[in-house]
């Protein structure tokens, strides 16, 4: 055996001994293939304008209708009461309407994967941005303050599609998602749903902090306060939410919008804070959500209006006519999207009209500044060609509030998360008008199908996650 | 009265003969077979000399300047024993002999073909199966690899469809690994070749099979390396099994011997499944309405109703669908060869066309090729031979396996729908098979070209060094042509064209040591081998055109572009190899072989370039020992045992690297608020390498009574280590390629294999048997922290689960129908039953999709110019994952159904097969989505036992010298005539043609959705020999 180890070791040697002359005579390694236009990473993000590339990158995601402007905000409708169940023919759609997704969803996979596409380009551009040569402080912190604000906003709409709301525990122990603040493959767990609020928090506060108030249609400081805004709205936090919200209002600059109609359309509404940037048909980020929505020729849509929604809508003469039409064979078809008739449109994803919401319905809850509030909701009922709302009694408010938001923020992708958050309100004794057994369509606010399996290819990739539980779990509240 | 002539005659001859030579003689003689037919081409040598020569047509020999003596005078002939005859020569004398020779039923005296050389089979102490040229002749216009199946002990063969030029799945002792690609490597006269069918993506079930552009009327050979003491030579691409085959040559001191052969055949579905007509149809859909707690009719399917359709104007309406996009198919087959040899040139030149139609309407697989082998010698030192071939192939197409043709006739093409509507357009154009194969055409048209000169030098003796180049090329374009009609604008055509070089390059030296001592002999080999292959191509797209783009190649640029695109450099890989054997032997009984190649690879990371892989044998040959030399039971016996590493190279050559993008590599409109982008898809893996094989083998070669008994017995065990998994990443780590090559995973794979060969009668009525079975045990080691769902089989939810063999179903268990309600009853994870279709926590393994026993056996009997063989495959154990049947048996859809659904649950009490009929999922306790309903009532046992092949041939041999045709045969034969077995679907036959490799591991065999059944033929053949 000596003797053919010798002959084995040899012929090794010798082996490695000649590819080491040829690799070393050809200068490079002549063995390596590697596919055309592959560059190292000092290459690939060794400068500012690199820098900011990537950064784009991330923002491009955000633009392709997958998440937030697009499928979440369907999928927040279909699963709560603002959608005729008995027309949607996409079976996806379906599991989300019963509440019974299940984990090799389509559309789970899609928004968990595109989403987090999004914040794992700008982790990455964080981790790298050393790289880049030239590139200043400010420069430096301008970047990383982006990404953390796509970071956060992320965060935010996954877990509030895959996790239980804020307040359906105490002390919000329940499994959230998996908190990534670094571009990695290694294997996380769930996070609580107060942890990921808790880092959504962080990230838009050093965003809020660091960004510059004008940033060419990127995210500015307003971005990250309206953001907050909204955030602190959802935890039932009123006095933070009011405090966000007053800020842009105030402070911004941005104007609330007389027109209506200009919100989604391609010349855009001045009273954007941030929206997710068209700049032509084939860069348009409203392209998903004008898909679902859209009336064809026929009169046939992706997506019909409930009835419920409709009866509910039915109370003006400027928005309700405009933005709703039952087709021939009594679907209700929304106009809410490119209603300017463009074939593109931009796609604010926070505007004044939502903060104004947040900062009248906040200030009702704690009652602070009555007045300002009915302000705020005589603006948009103003505009919706309803009369002003006078009854200054803070619940009386808060009741037209709720009312408001639902009618003006139709199809943005508000309502599932509003009824859970007036349930947790509820349930955790932190609201005006609360609403005890809180139903959606019949079930409970709270059961198990209200959130979305995860998908498989988030479970695939870790043998230790937990999955939620299934609609019918008797150990949750199953969904009947 | 002749006598004294003859005498006289050869008494002069010998005065002559005397006069010229010094002390030498003459042998000379004639060789016949066992049919008194002469012998062309058989070697005569005077034993322990160099003098020898070769007969002639005549089957005569004459050897001159013979050192008088006594000689022992030894004649060679391929298939047939040696025969000795000792011979006296006088000085100037002639002597003449004549020999008879007795076909060689001592198989083990065979010579088969190892990598970089040849061995006698009796030295072999590997593991190798051969396979000679005639057994690969039975198919017509078919693949060489399908005929395989059934004949080599070990290798599981699943031919994939009965779509023409469909390729089969190989599997050599098992699958041992995950996520690298499973197959064999197929090597041409010492090349390896490119054989991957998916190197230009999926097909959807039918993708070019590059095996099928090697004529097997060219094939001489074909040797299966299943251990590792044979592969290693190859590798680290010897563990999944090498097959190496050797196509035929001139034979020397042949004269222009030519062979004529034609077959035609028909093809037919080897099994039928029925499906419901109008009638069942609507009753089946009614009932499942009703159940529902509907009432009234159940509306139509929505296509009719928006075609305007009603109940009414469809009566009368009963489409057979299947019947639309079946048919008998026709098969023809030409050949025409030419073989010959001369003291320096020989050549063999083979041309063949074949044109194959399937059983599907206008599908049909047509091929042409031409080959010519060369060899010629320079001088006794220096030899050379080219070889080179061509082929052309041409697919035609049906519309994807499911989406159109038979998958769309069993499916969404409903009996109740219409041909044509009544206004003469299609109806359903879309979902109309018919439509669809008439207003769209799919063409796959393959160039391939496999070339090599090989020179050889000895510039001493026992000493042989070779220097051989080769060139391996295939063009392969896959064209679309839709029609206006179908497009709904212009006529579209388009071309998908791939290009595939492949370079190699090897320098081996052999060495016959020469030891004082005879009883020791050593050989060696070493070598070096250089290869580099990739591919590149085109993507185009054109409308208004008015056909395929290759019909007007030189036109196509004058019509509207709608897209022409180059590929660079895709798939490339380099290989720098060094090897060497070492074989040793004494008194030719106890055998030594060691095998050592080192690979460097393009293919591994950076950090993991190179890779060694050793291996040795043993073996004994105890019939050579005294105490069995005498017996006359055991005439041949040797024992053997092998231990080596091999490796599997067979990895994506790109998944070592990252994927940045940039620049001209990200989209036209992948850009955000007018400004560009940049993004990394993929992460870097630098510690990618091939996966490690180790196997130990041992076995028995027994020969019985003169070799009317001889059997193979072997045992093996493998373990693959540092087994590459597609590992997933959580979609959550935010990276867009979530799949991440790395080698964390291990297992085993083990099993016997037996070759049993019987003469049972050798008289004038021959019969023969030959057996062969193998039995597999695949057992999951390790796969780091991967979930079953990571490492998922493709459609049809087959799993890898550690524990467990690779490719379980992994279902929810069904148990029964609830006889009161009729509801599926599950099984949850505790065992209890449940009528929750839970797929996050009750999945479970159902079952393996691999079976247990696979085999073959072969009856052959001879009688006169007579001969029958019939040819029965068996596979023992497995199951059959039917992915359709919860649509085509299970929830009332817009799908026919099979007929077998009115064997369901009707009212309390009923034992049925099938749960009470619904539209709606949620009644069988899972979601809304009825894809979604996936258990084990649709998991079926997968044994079956086929007729592989049967057939009847008669052989005449022309005695007549002036006769131009020397012999000739003709026979019939069918395929796939019979089949035994439970499963109630097409075909227990299954392999699902799929792109990615893991898919294939893991779920490649006994899961169909959909899958066209195997064919079924009838061929008549003829063949001719003539000179």
């Amino acid at each position: 055996m000596n003797y053919i180890n010798q002959i084995k070791n040899s012929f090794h040697l010798l082996g490695i001994s000649i590819i080491l002359l040829i690799s070393n005579g050809c200068g490079e390694d002549f063995l390596a293939s590697p596919p055309d236009g592959q560059i190292t990473i000092e290459e690939f993000m060794g400068t500012p304008a690199a820098a900011q590339e990537a950064l784009n990158g991330a923002y491009r995601v955000l633009g392709d209708g997958s998440s937030i402007g697009g499928l979440s905000w369907l999928l927040a409708e279909v699963m709560a009461d603002n959608i005729d169940g008995t027309r949607i023919t996409n079976g996806d759609w379906l599991s989300h309407y019963n509440w019974n997704t299940d984990i090799f969803l389509g559309t789970t996979r899609t928004l968990m994967e595109k989403g987090a596409l999004v914040y794992g380009r700008a982790n990455f551009v964080i981790d790298h941005l050393d790289l880049a040569v030239g590139l200043t402080a400010a420069e430096r912190e301008r970047i990383t303050a982006e990404c953390k604000f796509l970071r956060a906003i992320i965060h935010f709409e996954l877990v509030r599609m895959f996790a239980q709301p804020y307040g359906f525990t105490a002390d919000n122990s329940h499994p959230g998602i998996a908190i990534r603040t670094s571009y990695s493959k290694e294997k996380a767990p769930r996070a609580t749903v107060g942890e990921v609020f808790a880092q959504v928090i962080t990230d838009l506060e050093e965003a809020m902090n660091v960004l510059p108030a004008n940033n060419n249609r990127y995210a500015t400081s307003w971005a990250a306060k309206g953001y907050l805004a909204k955030v602190y709205f959802q935890m039932n936090d009123y006095q933070q939410a009011f405090a966000m919200a007053n800020d842009v209002i105030e402070n911004s600059g941005l104007q609330f919008d007389p027109n209506i109609f200009a919100r989604f359309s391609e010349m855009g509404t001045s009273e954007s804070v941030f929206d997710i940037v068209s700049t032509g048909q084939n860069n348009n980020s409203g392209g998903a959500l004008s898909g679902y929505f859209r009336v064809g020729g026929d009169g046939t849509a992706q997506t019909y209006i409930s009835e419920n929604m409709y009866n509910n809508a039915a109370v003006d003469t400027t928005r309700f006519k405009i933005w709703y039409a039952p087709n021939s064979s009594g679907a209700i078809t929304l106009n809410k999207f490119v209603s300017d008739n463009s074939s593109w449109m931009q796609v604010p994803i926070i505007h004044i009209t939502e903060l104004k919401l947040i900062r009248g319905e906040s200030a009702a809850e704690i009652n602070n500044n009555i007045p300002l509030a009915l302000e705020d909701l005589n603006d948009i009922r103003g505009r919706a060609g309803m009369p002003n709302f006078a009854n200054s009694d803070p619940i009386q408010v808060v009741n037209s509030f709720r009312l408001e938001r639902r009618r003006e923020l139709v199809a943005e992708g508000n309502r599932l998360h509003e009824l859970k958050r007036i349930g947790a309100a509820t349930e955790r004794g932190l609201t005006v008008l609360p609403v005890t057994n809180l139903e959606i369509r019949g079930v409970p606010w709270n059961c198990n199908g209200m959130i979305c399996q995860f998908p498989d290819s988030e479970l695939s990739g870790n043998l230790d996650l937990e999955a939620n539980p299934t609609n019918s779990d008797p150990n949750g509240i199953p969904c009947q | 009265m002749k006598l004294p002539v003859q005498q006289l005659i050869w008494c002069l001859l010998s005065i002559m003969l005397c006069l010229q030579a010094f002390a030498q003689g003459t042998v000379k003689g004639k060789v016949i077979d066992q049919d008194n037919f002469e012998v062309i081409g058989g070697t005569v040598l005077i034993e322990g000399t160099e003098r020898g020569a070769a007969t002639d047509m005549n089957g005569e020999f004459t050897i001159l300047n013979v050192p008088a003596g006594t000689h022992t005078v030894v004649v060679s002939y391929i298939g047939y024993e040696d025969a000795r005859k000792q011979v006296t020569v006088g000085e100037g004398g002639t002597a003449t002999i004549d020999f008879k020779l007795g076909e060689n039923t001592e198989l083990l005296n065979e010579v088969v073909v190892v990598g970089y050389g040849t061995q006698r089979k009796r030295d072999v102490v590997g593991s190798i199966s051969k396979v000679e040229s005639k057994e690969l002749l039975d198919v017509v216009g078919g693949s060489f690899e399908n005929v395989l199946q059934g004949k080599v002990a070990g290798a599981q063969i699943t031919q994939s469809s009965g779509i023409a030029g469909a390729g089969s799945m190989v599997r050599l002792r098992g699958v041992s690994t995950i996520s690298s690609g499973g197959e064999p490597l197929y090597v041409v006269d010492g090349i390896p070749i490119t054989q991957d069918n998916f190197l230009t993506g999926s097909s959807n079930g039918q993708n070019n099979n590059p095996l099928s552009s090697l004529n097997p009327n060219d094939i001489e050979s074909v040797e299966v390396l299943k251990d590792a003491s044979a592969a290693a030579i190859y590798g680290s691409r010897g563990a999944n099994g090498v097959i190496l085959i050797t196509t035929k040559r001139g034979q020397s001191g042949a004269k222009p011997t030519f062979n004529f052969s034609t077959r035609w055949g028909l093809s037919q579905p080897a099994n039928r499944v029925e499906f419901l007509d109008s009638e069942e149809w609507l009753q089946i859909r009614q009932e499942a309405w009703e159940n529902d707690g509907n009432v009234g009719r159940a509306p139509l399917p929505g296509v009719l109703a928006d075609n305007g359709y009603t109940y009414e104007s469809i009566e009368g309406i009963n489409t057979d669908w299947i019947d639309e996009v079946i048919q008998t198919g026709f098969k023809q087959e030409y050949n025409l060869s030419m073989n010959q040899g001369g003291k320096k040139l020989s050549s063999y030149i083979g041309g063949s066309y074949s044109d194959a139609q399937s059983y599907l309407v206008g599908n049909s697989y047509k091929r042409a090729s031409l080959r010519g082998n060369i060899d010629y010698r320079f001088s006794e030192k220096f030899t050379s031979s080219i070889s080179t071939s061509i082929t052309r192939g041409l697919n035609n197409r049906i519309p994807q396996a499911w989406a159109g043709g038979l998958g769309t006739a069993q499916t969404s093409a409903l009996p109740i729908y219409p041909i044509m509507d009544t206004d003469s357009t299609y109806f359903n154009l879309y979902g109309n098979p018919v439509a669809q194969r008439e207003l769209t055409s799919n063409k796959t048209r393959e160039w391939r070209s496999i070339n090599n000169v090989s020179l050889t030098y000895s510039p001493i003796k026992r000493l042989a060094l070779n220097v051989t180049g080769s060139y391996d090329y295939m063009n392969i374009g896959d064209y679309f042509f839709e029609d206006a009609v179908w497009t709904d604008n212009q006529n579209i055509a388009k071309g998908f064209t791939s290009k595939v070089h492949n370079w190699s390059t090897y320098g081996t030296a052999t060495y016959d040591v020469k030891m004082p001592n005879p009883d020791h002999t050593f050989k060696a080999m070493i070598g070096t081998e250089y290869q580099r292959s990739f591919q590149n191509g085109t993507n185009e797209e054109y409308q208004g055109l008015t056909d395929h783009l290759f019909r007007n190649p030189e036109q196509q640029m004058t019509y509207d572009t709608l897209r022409y695109e180059t590929y660079g450099i895709v798939n490339s890989s380099r290989f720098f190899s060094l090897f060497g054997r070492l074989n040793y032997s004494y008194k030719d009984k106890f055998l030594a072989q060691a095998v050592y190649r080192s690979d460097a690879s393009s293919k591994f990371g950076p950090k993991r370039r190179v890779g060694g892989f050793p291996s040795v044998g043993l073996g004994y040959i105890l019939s050579e020992e005294p105490f069995l030399k005498e017996s006359n039971t055991i005439n041949f016996l040797k024992i053997k045992a092998s231990w080596g590493k091999t490796g599997n190279a067979d990895i994506p050559s790109n998944e070592q690297y990252h994927d940045r993008l940039y620049g001209d590599r990200i989209g036209p409109n992948d850009y955000y608020n007018n400004e560009p982008i940049r993004f990394e898809r993929k992460l870097e893996n630098p510690y990618l390498q091939w996966e490690v094989v180790t196997t130990y083998d041992g076995g028995i070669e027994i020969g019985l009574f003169e070799d009317r008994i001889t059997a193979a017995f072997s045992y093996y065990y493998k373990k693959t280590t540092e087994a590459v998994i597609q590992n997933r990443l959580q979609a959550s780590t935010g990276i867009e390629d979530l799949f991440f090559w790395e080698n964390v995973a291990s297992l085993e794979n083990k099993g016997f294999e037996i070759e049993l060969t019987t003469r049972n009668l050798v008289k004038k009525f021959k019969w023969k048997t030959d057996l062969n079975l193998a039995r597999n045990t695949n057992k999951i080691l390790s796969v780091a922290s991967a979930t079953p769902d990571a490492l998922a089989g493709g459609f049809g939810d087959t799993r890898v689960v550690v524990g467990e063999p690779i490719g379980v179903n992994y279902l929810i268990p069904f148990s029964h129908i609830d006889a009161e309600t009729g509801a599926p009853v599950y099984l949850d994870q505790d065992g209890n039953e449940t009528f929750i279709y839970d797929v996050v926590n009750n999945r479970r393994t159902t079952g393996d999709i691999f079976p247990k026993v696979t085999g073959g056996i072969t009856n052959t009997f001879n009688y006169k110019n007579v001969d029958l063989s019939f040819l029965w495959t068996f596979s023992i154990g497995g199951t059959i994952y039917d992915d359709a049947a919860k649509r085509s048996l299970g929830v009332v859809t817009d799908w026919n159904m099979q007929k077998g659904v009115f064997d369901r649950w009707r009212e309390p009490g009923d034992d049925a097969t099938y749960p009470k009929l619904t539209m709606d999922m949620t009644n069988w306790g899972g979601n809304s989505n009825f894809w979604q309903n996936n258990h084990s009532l649709w998991l079926y046992d997968a044994t079956y036992a086929r007729l592989k092949n049967i057939t009847i041939g008669y052989t005449k041999k022309i005695k007549a010298e002036n006769s131009p045709i020397k012999s000739y045969r003709i026979f019939v034969n069918s395929t796939n005539l019979w089949t035994i077995t439970k499963y109630p679907g097409w075909d227990p036959e299954i392999s699902r043609d799929r792109d990615n490799a893991q898919e294939r591991n893991v779920g490649g065999v006994g899961v169909t959705y959909l899958t066209p059944p195997q064919e079924r033929t009838f061929n008549l053949g003829v063949n001719f020999t003539f000179q």
